[in-house]
């Protein structure tokens, strides 16, 4: 049965009567429509059509058997996902951290009992009919939306049903504000035939696509060649199935359009890169996911009364809804009381009536939960009410898959390790310890829980004895990351399984088969992504320890290596190889790898460290205090750490460099004190040239750096400045050449500078200097009522310029 | 010229509403003058209707009276037909009592049953009084007694108006517990069945309270259980909301006498003005500072009929620029220096730019900063 290509007709009635009387049963739908999945549903049982074809993935036919079996229950997801890694779509390092890491493409298509696409499928099962879904697959629809929409993410949506001037014409002349609100009055309440709403739909549609779409526009987005692809279907079963009817059930905005749509296949070839699964889901990932899906509560309140045959099941369920909001807004403490939810349902029935709304849209619900249910102002009485009402319009239903479509491997061995560690997910709340040294099953534990924390699954809660200073959140123990909790010998956790834990083991489903791969392959891609920053990458080193990825220890390394190759940031170097130092703290208790691998990259990271010394005399002034903390624990671990092997870290190189940084002329003279400080506490230098840069700062055109340079040669020569009489006599002297006035501008550096000491290391400084100045007449013989004078005065005098 | 200084409402558009109740064929809640649907029209406008008027069919345009959410107004009928009161909650100058007085005078023809809260209220300024003298020659009788505006409410089934509850004391706010649910109020020095006061159909109260002064949130749970409450919010639309001044202001000049021509791109600065001060943000994303005062939409129109008096009296007819920053110091900023700082930093963060970039009458309003000061 062969036909000529037909042409659509201009006018929107005339076409949607073509479409409505065409051989083919064109059942236009809205995603997520209650009327359309009765419509769907009942229109294939009434036909019992031969073949029954649904815009879904045409990959994922084949899971069409699972989705139907009676074990399982929305909702849903039909989740397809294609790593790139050979970059064939050119976003790598557009949509993924770098060029090296692949972009990751998803596409989502969630079915709940309610979607017209679920009902159609269930229903032409029960008629025997063959099903087919016959839209892209993914990969063919990437460059057309992920790459358009610049979103490695995509759900179905009905973005075009949805968009234009008609629909914003037909809104306001319904008084609707949006498209939604608009859908619910003109279509879902509505009584209607079966026949009568498939035809209303189709007039919608036509005059939608009348007026608003542009063949330009629908090229462009990929319209053109889904359409076709899926027009190639329906002529597939048209022949297949020449005595018996075919049924269509797309999205409206296409099902009027492929009557008249060029067939054509698009080719596509399957590839172990691509993934397609039929995965449990929950209200909560609907309602989070996809703005189609919003409100998943009420479409489940909605769906239970038409399923149970209710003449007003808007009505029912809305009413459901009220009560329910009233419940649990009297639990969270808010004033609700049974009046109040008949005062919700009347206003809702009346809100309903003044709209000519047919029964109650959720526009009408929302608006009467409102009214009668918030008494006072929004931001203090609407809270919660609005929290209220948003859990009981999402719920909380979560889906089920029938045992033989397997389930998503990430998703197994993550409840296989929870049952392993015992780890509760019931939702429970339960702390959980880890003594690191004792128990080896413990330190798994650990590593799985740091695991999950890392892939950010939500089954964490906050800790309570929050006095801890180490606590952080849901966890409290070493942290090597941060450095914090070092001391600690024992992990305590704070988790609560939540239904969320599911949905993102979903989302990261590609990663890998366990929650260890998935962990290795995130890590991997930070760091690539992290390419030359070394403390980037150390930091993932330290969390690859900590999460125990030893597969991921070497590569890690080497990415260290390579970073260290490359960075000559004096601050990112100094920070990584701090990063080092708590490696060896906490090798104790993860010896995991060779010693002596871990000390090579060390030696690279503290040799880079010195040779980037020098570019500190450029550093500028807000980066100088982190430079000079860098520069002291420099020093330190060069002075203290002890490596495996026995060998110490080059002391040599540090002060050669030290010394080229002290020749730079332009050097800060913070940085400049610094330098000094560090090499007179290793004896490299004697306190007279000290007194020699102070004195040449001093009697500079910079003077004001004087206080800097103090600052600097405290940070680093503290303990130098406090043991040696040398060395505070040269900048007591130094000082004591200073005139007033350009004492008292220094002072307030000055002030800054000794405040690195302690009360009772500045009175042994006062005291010394106190000494010093015994040499000088005045102080011979006493402190005169005279002088007691001038120093009140003086006093009051620097109080004074102080204040200024 | 009008021979008093405003009209209410139901006088005011007395056409309209007898255009919507002689094509109002929904049905009508007990005691109502119009159904729900001709009252929602008549606050939120509608198609012209014909009315025939002295023997002559006329179309009577239903105009907009309420600039704002269609939404809210759904609400708030839909509570009047309820046994709940209404409470319109918002800040200071965002059209509560005008919608208030709006909604009363469509629901029951009457918008002057109204009651003021302020801290000197007394329950018999909302009940009853006493004619002394015939209550001493008399004794209690339906004659010495004084009907307030709630008596007459419920004795006539109309919409009580009362304004600023929550600035009334809470013993007085209390008064009307029983009566808006038990829908009825005793005489207890009457006699017989004059002591007790049966509230007719269309009866209910309409009370507005504003957020910045004494809050509803310290109203008792008993009597804000007895409410719906609405939240009447600024006006986000710009374009909404010189629709709205304009039609406020040209109401306002032609009731006064006066003969002022306000020209859009004058508009426009006035109500660019208040609408980005009071969201704290220009157009182009400059963050300004609120302030404390009140840029409300109430505001603006008082600056803007302000400002046609100052051009019709001083001026050539025409609102200049500088009669507007003439007035915002006077009007708008009242006698704050915190209020004038705010202006004046508007005008150097965003008059200013736009006066180099677009001249004309951003610039003006630019060279009449001084004003401010």
């Amino acid at each position: 049965m062969r036909r000529s290509r037909r042409t659509a007709p201009d006018d929107p009635e005339l076409r949607a009567q073509v479409v409505a009387e065409d051989d083919v049963l064109w059942i236009g739908i809205r995603h997520f429509s209650p009327a359309c999945a009765v419509l769907a549903r009942d229109a294939i049982l009434q036909a019992r059509p031969a073949a029954v074809l649904v815009e879904g993935p045409d990959d994922a036919t084949d899971l069409i058997a699972h989705l139907v079996h009676p074990d399982t229950r929305p909702p849903v997801t039909v989740l397809s996902s294609y790593v790139d890694k050979r970059n064939a779509f050119g976003q790598n390092g557009v949509l993924s951290p770098a060029p090296g890491v692949p972009a990751r493409y998803r596409g989502w298509w969630p079915l709940v009992p309610w979607s017209p696409e679920y009902q159609a499928l269930r229903a032409g099962a029960e008629v025997g009919a063959e099903l087919q879904f016959i839209d892209l697959p993914l990969r063919a629809s990437i460059p057309l939306h992920h790459v358009a929409a610049g979103r490695p993410q995509r759900a179905v949506d009905d973005r075009q049903l949805q968009e234009g001037r008609y629909l914003d014409a037909l809104a306001a002349r319904w008084g609707a504000p949006d498209f939604d609100a608009f859908w619910q009055g003109a279509f879902e309440v509505q009584p209607r035939s079966v026949e009568a709403l498939r035809r209303a739909i189709l007039v919608f549609a036509s005059c939608v696509r009348a007026v608003d779409t542009e063949p330009a526009a629908l090229d462009a987005d990929g319209t053109t060649a889904r359409e076709a692809h899926m027009r190639w279907y329906v002529d597939r079963a048209r022949k297949r199935h020449p005595d018996g009817v075919v049924a269509v059930v797309t999205g409206a905005f296409h099902s009027v359009a492929l009557p008249f749509a060029r067939p054509k296949r698009h080719p596509v070839r399957a590839d172990r890169y691509t993934t397609t699964m039929l995965c449990a889901h929950s209200f909560r990932a609907l309602d989070r996911l996809y703005a189609l899906g919003r409100a998943p509560g009420h479409g489940h309140a909605v769906w239970a009364r038409l399923a149970e045959g209710a003449e007003r099941p808007w009505d029912d369920a809305a009413l459901e809804l009220l009560l329910g909001v009233m419940r649990a807004a009297r639990g969270r403490g808010a004033l609700a009381s049974t009046a109040d939810a008949v005062g919700a349902w009347r206003a809702a029935m009346a809100l309903a009536e003044l709209r000519r709304h047919a029964q109650v849209t959720r526009r009408d619900l929302c608006d009467a939960a409102e009214l009668a249910y918030v008494k006072g102002t929004p931001e203090h009485a609407g809270q919660q009410i609005a929290t209220a009402l948003a859990e009981a319009l999402t719920g909380h239903d979560v889906g089920e898959v029938t045992a033989e479509a397997g389930t998503v491997p990430l998703r197994a061995a993550y409840y296989a390790d929870a049952r392993t560690f015992r780890i509760d997910t019931t939702g429970a709340r339960k702390n959980v310890r880890c003594d690191l040294h004792k128990v080896a099953k413990h330190r798994q534990r650990s590593a799985f829980l740091h695991r999950c924390a890392y892939l950010d699954l939500p089954m964490f809660d906050e800790l309570d004895d929050r006095g801890w200073r180490e606590t952080s959140g849901a966890y409290r123990g070493p942290d090597l990351v941060t450095g914090e909790g070092m001391h600690l010998i024992t992990e305590t956790w704070a988790l609560r399984w939540t239904e969320a834990v599911d949905d993102r083991l979903l989302e990261l489903s590609d990663l890998g088969p366990s929650v260890g791969s998935a962990a290795a392959t995130a890590l991997t891609d930070e760091l690539v992504a992290a390419g030359q920053d070394v403390a980037a990458t150390t930091r993932l080193l330290l969390r690859a320890v900590q999460m125990v990825l030893v597969e991921l220890f070497d590569r890690a390394l080497d990415a260290v290596d390579d970073a260290v190759a490359r960075d000559s940031d004096f601050a990112r170097l100094s920070g990584a190889l701090s990063d080092f130092v708590l490696l060896f703290a906490y090798h104790d208790a993860l010896a995991t790898h060779d010693n002596a691998r871990v000390a090579a990259s060390l030696d690279a990271v503290y040799r880079r460290a010195c040779l980037s010394i020098p570019s500190l005399a450029g550093a500028a002034e807000a980066d100088v205090p982190e430079l000079l903390d860098g520069l002291g624990a420099l020093v330190r671990h060069a002075v203290t750490l002890p490596l495996p092997s026995g060998a110490a870290l080059d002391l040599g190189l540090l002060i050669e460099r030290l010394h080229a940084l002290l020749e730079l002329p332009d050097a800060h003279p913070a940085v400049r004190g610094a330098g000094l400080g560090v090499l007179y506490g290793l004896g490299e230098v004697s306190p007279n040239a000290i007194a020699g840069a102070l004195s040449g700062v001093l009697r500079g055109t910079q003077r004001r750096g004087a206080g800097a340079f103090l600052d600097g040669l405290f940070r680093t020569g503290r303990n130098a400045f406090l043991v040696s009489d040398e060395l505070r006599r040269v900048v007591d002297d130094a000082l004591a050449e200073l005139s007033w006035d350009d004492f008292r501008a220094l002072l307030p550096d000055l002030r800054r500078a000794f405040a690195r000491f302690i009360p009772s290391e500045l009175d042994a400084i006062a005291a010394f200097v106190e000494r010093g100045a015994a040499r000088l007449p005045v102080a011979t013989g006493g402190v005169s009522s005279e002088l007691r004078r001038a120093l009140r005065e003086l006093d009051a005098r620097v109080e004074r310029v102080l204040a200024t | 010229m009008s021979e008093v200084i405003r009209l209410p409402a139901e006088r005011r558009h007395a056409t309209e509403l007898a255009a919507l109740a002689h094509h109002d064929h929904e049905p009508r809640p007990q005691g109502w003058a119009l159904s729900p649907r001709a009252v929602e029209a008549f606050i939120v406008g509608g198609p012209a209707l014909e009315l025939e008027v002295d023997g002559a069919v006329q179309s009577v345009p239903i105009t907009r009276k309420f600039y704002g959410h269609d939404a809210l107004v759904q609400r708030a009928i839909v509570t009047l037909a309820s046994d709940r009161g209404l409470l319109l909650i918002g800040e200071p100058g965002t059209a509560k009592s005008w919608l208030s007085e709006h909604l009363a005078a469509a629901v029951c023809g009457d918008s002057m049953l109204s009651v003021q809260g302020t801290a000197g209220l007394t329950e018999d300024q909302i009940r009853y009084a006493w004619n002394y003298a015939l209550l001493l020659a008399e004794g209690p009788s339906l004659r010495a007694l004084v009907p307030a505006p709630l008596y007459l409410g419920m004795n006539r089934g109309r919409i009580v108006r009362f304004e600023e509850i929550t600035r009334a004391p809470h013993e007085v706010q209390d008064t009307l517990l029983s009566v808006l649910s038990d829908k009825w109020m005793a005489v207890p020095e009457l006699p017989g069945d004059d002591g007790l006061v049966l509230a007719k159909p269309g009866f209910n109260i309409i009370a507005t309270a504003n957020t910045r002064d004494r809050g509803v949130n310290e109203m008792s749970s008993a009597l804000k259980r007895r409410f719906n409450f609405v939240m009447v919010p600024p006006l986000r639309d710009l374009d909404e909301e010189m629709a709205l001044v304009r039609s406020q202001v040209e109401e306002l000049v032609g009731d006064s006498g006066a003969s002022a021509r306000l020209d859009d791109e004058i508009l426009e600065l006035l109500v660019t003005t208040f609408h980005e001060i009071r969201g704290g943000a220009t157009t182009e994303g400059t963050l300004v500072d609120r302030g404390g005062a009140t840029m409300s939409t109430a505001e603006a129109v008082s600056v803007g009929f302000h400002a046609s008096l100052h051009a019709s009296f001083f001026g050539s007819g025409a609102v200049e620029p500088r009669h507007l920053v003439h007035n915002l110091a006077g009007t708008a900023v009242k006698d704050s220096d915190d209020d004038r700082k705010v202006l004046r930093d508007y005008f150097d963060v965003a008059v200013k730019p736009r006066a180099a970039r677009e001249q004309g009458a951003w610039a003006a309003y630019w060279a009449a900063r001084d004003l401010l000061r």
